[in-house]
Parts: C-alpha cells; structure tokens; sequence
C-alpha cells in the first residue's frame, strides 16, 4: 500500500514530468529551419533511420519523464507498507517517561518529572493529526503506559497523571520495551518510528553499566531516538546509601555500620544520622568541604525478642530531611538473637570420637558460642522439625529419607546453612546422588581416596576463600598447615568453582554452594571429622572453620532478606508480605511475590497460618536515587545508543522535520540517480556524436574520387 | 647536363603556371573578378597556361570547304565571291580550322541557388549568391559556362546557350561571331534561380533552336530523379548528339558536414524534413553514392561524360574534360 506523507509534492512531481516534453516540443519550435537542396537525398537517408531514431527518441523522452517523476515521488516521500498507514503522517511515536526514584528530584520549574512531562507534551503538541504516540513508564520495570494513539488528548491525559515511583529508573529496559512494540505491531517500513526519552538524564537514571548495543533485526536503525537535554541544575542532597548492621558481641551493643553520600553542595557542614531499632541513637556528622561520601559505626541496643520468634529486628537510618528527600532514610535488618539453633542429624552418636561428637563440640565449644545445638534423627528430618533452625549439620547423610532431602532443599531455600560431612564408616558414598537437590553441582567420586602413607596432604591456607574465612583470614597460616588429610573424597575435576578450601595437593577440601535470592547455602565437607581420615577435629583449626562456614551462610541469608524498590521478592515458605502501609501482597508457591516491591521500610513476611515469618528490609536504591547532573555525553554512552538532545522548544521543530517514507525515498532518489546516469549514456549513444566523430564530416568521402574529372577525362 | 636542367627548368615553369592556373580557377580567385568576362576570360587563359600544350594553334590559312552562313557568323570569313556568283551566304572554312557547335546548358532551377561558401566583400556573383551572400552551386555553373563559352569562342567555335529550370529560361542562338561573348555574358549575369527542374522539356526547347549536331555542355546539380537525365540523354544520343555532364554540387552536398538537428527545407517546394544530421550521415552519403553512380552510369551508357564538381573546388578539371572531349570529337568528325 503506497501513500504519501507531502502528496502536493507527488503531483509536483508528475508535473516536473511534463518539463521534457515541453522542453521537447518548445525545442523542435524553436530550431532554425535549414535550407537544403539535396532533399531526395536526405528524405532516402532519413526514412532508412526513421524508425530507430523515433525509438531512440521515445526512449530519451521517457528516461528524462520518468527520471523526473522519481524524484517528484522521491521528494513526497511515499510510505510503503504491507498493511495500514499509521495516521497521515506516518509517525509512531514513543515516550519513554522518567517516572523513576530520580524524577522526584527538583527540576527547573517543579520536579525533574514535571520537566519531562513538559518536553512530552511539546512533542505531542508537535504531531500531525495523523501521528501515533503510546507512552513506556522507565520506573522499573518498565511498562507500556498507554499504546500508540491518535487521540493526542489521551496522552496528554496520561501524562499528567504519571507520578513519580521509587523505583529505579530503567532507560535501556524501557527503549527496548518501546521497540519491541514497534517491532511486534510490524514496524512498517518507511514508517517513521521515534522513541523520545523524557528524562533528566540526571546520574541516577542512567545505567551503571552501558548497555550492549543492540544489533537484532538491525530495528535500530529505523528508530529516531530523541531526548531531552541533560539537566544541568546542582541537587544538593545527602543520601543514606547503606546500613550494614554487624554482630553484637558478648550481648552487647550492635554496631551499625553506615555510609552516607553527598551531592550538589559540599561545602563544609553538620548533618546529623539518626538510627532506630527500638531505640534510638543520634550521631552528628562534620563534612569537610569537597567530602563526598563518610562512613560511620553507631552502636546500637537491639530490643529482646521472644525464643519463638524469627530473632530478627528492623534498624531505620536516616539523615535530616533535603531537598532530594527520597534517600534520607534507609533500613535493615538485624539478628537480635543471643544464640543461634544449629541441628545436628545424628542423635545415636553424638559421644566423642564420632564425626557427630566432634561436630557437636565445634559447634559449642563453650556454654556462651552463642550456638544452640539441637540433635535430630536423620531419618526423621521434616519442615516441621527444620523450621526453626538456622542451621543444620548432616553427618549421616546416607541415613536421610527422600523426604528428608527435600525438607532440607527447602530449608535452604529459607534461607537455612546446611553443612555435610561424609560418615567416616562408609567406603561408598551414594547420598552423593542427592547433593545437586541442595545446590552442590561439583560431581564428587562416590569411592573413597587414600593418601599414600607418609604422604598425606595438608590444608593449603592460600586457597581459604576470603568470603568465607576473611575473618581468620590472619591465623589462617597457622590454624591449617598442620591438619593432614589422609582420607577424602575427591572430585572429578580439581578446578570446582564451589571450593573454598583445598589441600596442599590442589584437591578442594570444602564445597561451597549459596542461592543468590535467598542466600541459603550448603557445605560439603570431603573428608569425615573422624582421626581415620584426617587430625582436623584436634586441630584448632577445627572450632573457627566451622564457627566461619554458620557466620558466613548465616549473613548470607540475612543479606538476601533486602530489596529494592522495584524489585520482586522472594520469599520462599512464605504466603504473603504485609508493607508497613498494611498493603499486603501474595506470595506464590515458589516463594515469589505476586509483585514487585513499591513501598520502602520493613514488609513482615507470613506463613500460610499466619504466623511471623521474619522481615524484609525495602529501600530505594541509593544509587538510582542520585540526582547529579550528567554531561550530555556521558548521558549518550550510558544510553549505549545515538541519542539526538533536543530541547522542548526545537523538539516540535525536529520531530516536524522526521517525515514519513525514508526509506522509499532513498529508494526513489537512488533510483532516480540511476536512470539519470542511465539517460546521460543514452543521450550520448543516441546523439551519434562518436559516430560522427569516427568518420570525421569534414572529410570528404573517398567515393567521389570515382567521379572525379580524371576518370571522366580519359574517356 | 645542359639539356637535363634545361628540362627541369622546363618542369618547374610548367608546374608554376599550373599552380597559378589552379589559383585562378578556385572560387575565391574568380569570385573576385568583378565582371563575367574577366572572369571567364581568367579561367580559360588559366586553362590554356597550365596546359603543356595548347590545343589553339592559331587561325587556319589553307581553304577546305565552304559552309552554309547562320546568323552570328563571323562576317569576316564570308566567301563574297561565291555571294556574288551565286547570291548566297557561304564561309570559307580552312584545312587546319578546328571548330564546333556547343550549346551551354546551365540549370537555374532552385535547387542551384544553395551554397555554403561565403561570399567576401568584393566577389561578384550572381542573383543567387547576392541574395544567399553564399558562392552558390548556380554561380558555380555560371562561370563553368561562361569560361567555356569563352575558350570554345576563342577557338572560333559556335556556342550557343541556354538557361533552364522547368523549361528554357533563356537562350542564346549559337555563333561564333565578334558579339556572341558579350550576349552569353548578358545572359548569364542576368539569370536566376528558381523552379524545379524539367531537363528533358528544356532540352527539347533548346535543341529546337539549335538544328544540327552539337556538343552540349551540362552545367546542373542534377539531383532529379535518374529518369529524366536518362530521357533527356536519349533524345542526345538520337539526335547523335555529344554530351558533357558538369555535374555541380555543394560540399556540404558531398561531404554533408551538419551537426544540429533541424528542420531541413528544400529550395524547390519539398516537404520540410525533421533530421538529426550526424545520425543519418553514413545513410545519406551512401545515397548520394548511389545517386552518383546511377548519373555516371547513365551518362556511360550513353557514351558521354560526367564529371562531378564540388563548388568550392576549382573549374579546371571540368574546362580539361572540355577541351578533351573537344579533340576528341574533332578527331572523329562527329560534331561541327
């Protein structure tokens, strides 16, 4: 289907194609009569060419027409498509709003919202009646607002009711979201499609790391992408960009660890921090001029909870109120329990002597380690009996029921530690089988290894994963190089990205697998805490390594208890989470909200009966929230795209210029350059200059020699 | 040694005067001399110097025969003896006297009125090239005729002339006498071009008045058709008549150098006709080829001559065909 965005410019062009045969016949009118007195003679020669030349002319004639009727339709800019033609003017465009935490900051007349809001609607205001505009939201996750209409008065409408999320903004997720609408409704060739990024451009809108430039389908290409201008205006704000609550010891004070951020004026000043989890404490902050970010360690009582519950508190930080007030205040959560409830699955063998025992014993070397530990039967593990632990140690695994095994795979997926250890009696380890239900995927030989005598390996201190053992990573040298192991089992290959501990012969020791969204995780000790296979448990290596693998999965699970606004929670075991505004969101089977976060501050977290889950600590991202002004070319790279700025007053004027039927016309124009290179050959075979050249006219033809007075004197 | 470059300075005299001879003859040289006579009379004395040999040896002194008086006749040569014993008109003729009847035909239809030289300031010229201010194919024929008349006048010949386009424009009666030079030139400073050509019909005309066997010289373009020439030719050959065809064209005729297309007009009423002249110059010089060749076949068949001259070249060869077929008729006694 043709139509043509400037169809006055079409008809122009059918009249320019006219111009030859005026040019034509005013031409043939006007050349000077010649007198000739060889007429026969010329009559003969002409009717042996009549017809080739009349062809000849005829196709000149329609060379130069059609060469001019191309560029006429070339320059009305003809639209081709397959199916309709959107609107008369051929234009979809596509608002990428900044609704974003960032577009709460202060713009030039309102909020960065409001500015970009103006820039839209100057857009709008700039289409023809034919054009389409749909709206994306670039809150994440980016989501189409309103699709393409021609009722510019309803996306006005829509305009005006966007507010300003907490949630991070996603430029790049919300182009593509754009784009693949283009793409899905078939983007029409010669259509002019053009997404417009209404934003402020300001730091926390862009992505921290550029986007890799998309090369699918080449639809890029067919995309004008426009933006407003990067503001420019300084937002002086201070943000509390992250509370890290420590362990408290010996039941004393929690330190809180807190780090603030600053923007716009860093001029010396005082701001005061204040954090809560129950009580209060208030600290003052002195910034020295150009200071951009502090750190500081408040110290805070955590209240007593009951032994029943989940031992978990909220900790609010917050800084005096500015004029970017969406990141002065932030939250966490903090373990407010005197000791911890580890399981140990072996209840027939917990005497010294036996792996269980010297577990047992890691576990609580001391009646104040802070480490209930509570002995279960490994046959008889089930939710009910795992659910209040945070812990659970396995030194009989090949006495766990399939029941078992999946009672424990969820415990980790709340968020338990499970710790495994091989029972030194067996000479064959077929539970091995069972490990990839609880995130293991390093394939472990089911038989066991002996050392040669005499030379067994010892522990390599330099393969101690800094994550797991930073805190010993000091005596590290010394706890491990002693400790022989003369038993293991081995893996099949050395170069596991699970170890976190390995011999001195390069075999890992210690596997190491931790679910990133819910931060639970299991340990597979390779070789048994028994003397017959190797001296750890006399070794004071033992207590630390075991105290270090609980603390490290522990914090884990407590880490994977934060979101971001915007984010999708997962909250497994769980059947909904009530926000501290009472709005109450379900949670599915699998664990996952039915929704993405949208409010910050502590969201308690239920089970199907009701009962206190714990708490998940929401926040705005720090970083999304920063309001510093970004150079327009840094905005471009971060966008990882060609990005045209046009400010709200030229933006009508530059969309205006964006006519529909691009590629046509280039088709056209090329075309039209080509018949008319075509026609230049044409003209110059059928002027029969070379032939008359080739036999030049001023000669005389050699025939007249025959006719010449010898010939005719000597008869 | 004397003799051999007594003969070089021979060679070299002789190739001078012909050289100065050729200047003569070119239109540039005879379009300057401002009156007919002149010119004709440049033209033959340039024949006859860059000839090796003349063929006028001088007046005859040894009497042969006598022969009827026509008007025009030189009175001098009049027998008045016999006048007196018989009461008739007779003229002595003499052993060595070599002469003829030539009728001059020139052609003066329209199509003799085209020429591309230009005419330059102080060239005479006829009606035709004083409108044109081009040296056309008719002022051409002119002085072809004129300097023929001249020399065959000079060589006591009869010549008789005749102007013609599509009957006998103008003519002259044949004569040989003191005041038949200044008539010719009369008649041809005052002729024109226009008509279309009727050769058989002028021939006929002309030939009336001029009984008897002649050789007449054929100044014309001849580019009607082949079919005419060939009854006009007939009616020669019956009337065992000798023929010279001076076949008169323009160069740009010959060589048709024209490049702009045009519309191109005929002089003689032909429909205009719309031709780009560098497409169609192969097509048209190979008519003119055939065009050429079906004249000078005709003509041969005939036993006459054709000779085609380009108006822009020289008269000489056309005045050496002349004197030629001069010798050569009075060596078979078929004229005179």
């Amino acid at each position: 289907m043709l139509s043509l965005a400037v169809p006055a410019l079409a008809v122009g062009g059918l009249l320019a194609a006219l111009v030859p045969l005026a040019i034509h016949l005013l031409w043939r009118r006007r050349r000077r009569p010649v007198e000739w007195a060889a007429m026969e003679l010329l009559r003969q020669a002409v009717r042996r060419r009549r017809r080739r030349l009349q062809v000849e002319r005829w196709i000149l004639l329609a060379a130069r027409m059609l060469v001019l009727v191309l560029l006429g339709l070339a320059i009305s800019r003809p639209l081709l498509s397959s199916g309709a033609i959107v609107g008369g003017g051929g234009r979809t465009l596509w608002i990428v709003l900044d609704d974003g935490l960032v577009s709460a900051a202060p713009g030039e007349g309102g909020t960065a919202l409001d500015d970009a809001r103006a820039w839209a609607e100057s857009l709008v205001g700039s289409l023809a009646p034919g054009d389409a505009a749909g709206i994306v939201l670039a809150s994440s996750p980016p989501r189409v607002a309103l699709e393409p209409t021609s009722d510019h008065a309803v996306v006005l409408d829509r305009l005006r009711r966007a507010t300003a999320s907490l949630s991070p903004t996603d430029l790049p997720g919300a182009i593509a979201r754009a784009e693949e609408r283009l793409a899905a409704r078939g983007a029409v060739e010669g259509e002019v499609a053009v997404v417009a990024v209404a934003s402020s451009l300001r730091e926390g809108a862009l992505p921290e790391v550029v986007p890799a430039a998309s090369t699918e389908d080449g639809g890029e290409d067919a995309v004008l992408l426009l933006a407003m201008p990067p503001a420019t205006r300084e937002v002086s704000s201070i943000s509390v960009a992250s509370v890290e609550p420590g362990r408290a010891v010996a039941g004393g004070p929690t330190p809180i660890r807190v780090r603030l951020v600053r923007e716009g004026d860093l001029s010396p000043r005082r701001t005061r921090v204040a954090a809560t989890a129950g009580t209060s404490v208030d600290r003052t902050v002195s910034w020295s001029a150009g200071e951009r970010e502090v750190e500081l360690e408040m110290m805070l009582e955590l209240p007593e909870v009951a032994p029943d519950a989940p031992g978990r508190v909220g900790v609010e930080v917050s800084v005096d109120p500015d004029e970017h007030a969406v990141d002065d205040r932030r939250t966490a959560t903090a373990d407010a329990r005197s000791r911890a409830r580890v399981g140990i699955a072996d209840r027939s063998r917990l005497g010294v002597g036996s792996g269980a025992g010297w577990l047992s014993r890691a576990l609580s070397p001391s009646a104040d380690a802070g480490i209930e530990v509570v002995e279960l039967e490994p046959g008889l593990l089930e939710d009910r009996v795992l659910r209040d632990l945070d812990a659970v140690v396995l030194p009989r695994p090949d006495r766990i029921t399939t029941d078992g095994w999946a009672a424990l795979a969820a415990m980790r997926a709340r968020g338990g530690v499970v710790l495994v250890v091989p029972p030194a009696p067996l000479d064959s380890h077929a539970w091995l089988e069972r490990l990839p239900m609880l995130g293991i995927s390093t394939e472990v030989a089911r038989e066991v290894v002996d050392a040669a005598e005499g030379a067994a390996p010892t522990i390599d201190p330099r393969s101690a994963s800094p994550a797991w053992f930073g805190m010993v990573a000091g005596e590290m040298e010394d706890l491990a190089s002693p400790v022989e192991v003369r038993r293991r089992l081995a893996t099949a290959s050395r170069d596991s990205g699970e170890s976190i501990l390995s011999l001195s012969d390069g075999s890992p020791l210690l596997l190491a697998a931790s679910d990133e969204s819910t931060g639970g995780s299991t340990v597979l000790l390779l070789a048994a805490p028994d003397l017959g296979w190797t001296d750890l448990p006399v070794r004071p290596l033992m207590v630390p390594l075991v105290h270090e693998v609980l603390r490290e999965g522990l914090a884990r699970a407590e880490r994977s208890r934060r979101l971001v606004v915007g984010e999708v929670g997962r909250h497994p075991g769980a059947s909904r989470s009530i926000a501290p505004s009472g709005a109450t969101t379900d949670v599915d089977d699998d664990g996952i909200a039915e929704r993405a976060a949208s409010e910050p501050g502590l969201h308690r977290l239920l089970d199907g009966a009701g009962r206190e889950m714990g708490i998940v600590a929401v926040n705005v991202d720090a970083r999304a929230a920063r309001a510093s002004p970004s150079p327009a070319e840094a905005a471009r790279r971060s966008l990882g795209r060609e990005v045209e700025f046009v400010d709200a007053a030229t933006a009508g004027a530059r969309l205006a210029t964006e006519e529909g039927g691009r590629p046509l016309w280039t088709a056209l124009a090329a075309a039209a350059l080509l018949l008319a290179v075509v026609e230049t050959m044409l003209a110059r075979r059928f002027s029969h200059a070379s032939r008359a050249e080739a036999s030049s006219s001023e000669e005389a033809p050699a025939f007249l020699a025959s006719f010449g007075g010898s010939r005719s004197a000597s008869a | 040694m004397s003799g051999d470059r007594a003969g070089e300075a021979g060679d070299e005299a002789r190739n001078e005067a012909r050289l100065r001879a050729e200047q003569y003859l070119a239109p540039e040289t005879i379009g300057q001399l401002g009156s007919f006579e002149l010119r004709a009379r440049m033209i033959a004395e340039g024949v006859t110097s860059g000839m090796h040999r003349s063929p006028y040896q001088g007046p005859a002194v040894e009497f042969a025969e006598h022969r009827a008086y026509v008007p025009g006749d030189d009175l001098r040569h009049l027998d008045w003896k016999v006048f007196g014993r018989t009461d008739k008109l007779h003229l002595k003729r003499f052993q060595q006297e070599t002469t003829l009847d030539v009728l001059v035909m020139v052609d003066a239809s329209g199509s003799m009125g085209y020429g591309t030289l230009e005419v330059k300031s102080g060239w005479g010229g006829t009606s035709a090239s004083g409108r044109r201010r081009m040296w056309t194919k008719f002022d051409h024929a002119v002085a072809t005729a004129a300097a023929v008349a001249y020399l065959s006048l000079q060589q006591r010949d009869r010549v008789g002339l005749a102007t013609y386009s599509d009957g006998a424009k103008s003519s002259l009666r044949r004569s040989a006498g003191r005041d038949q030079w200044r008539s010719i030139v009369q008649v041809l400073s005052g002729a024109s071009v226009g008509g279309v050509a009727d050769l058989p019909r002028s021939l006929e005309q002309a030939l009336a008045q001029s009984p008897g066997r002649l050789l007449v010289v054929l100044v014309s373009d001849l580019l009607g058709p082949i079919e005419p020439l060939r009854q006009a030719l007939a009616i020669c050959r019956h009337r065992r008549l000798d023929v010279v065809l001076l076949e008169v064209l323009d160069r740009a005729e010959l060589r048709f150098p024209l490049r702009e297309e045009a519309p191109f007009e005929g002089l003689e009423g032909e429909p205009t006709i719309e031709a780009d002249p560098r497409a169609v110059r192969q097509e048209y010089l190979e008519a003119l080829r055939a065009h050429l060749d079906a004249v000078h076949r005709t003509a041969r068949s005939f036993g006459f001559d054709h000779l085609v001259m380009d108006s822009h070249d020289s008269v000489g060869p056309a005045l050496a065909l002349l004197l030629a077929r001069r010798q050569a008729m009075l060596r078979t006694g078929r004229a005179g």
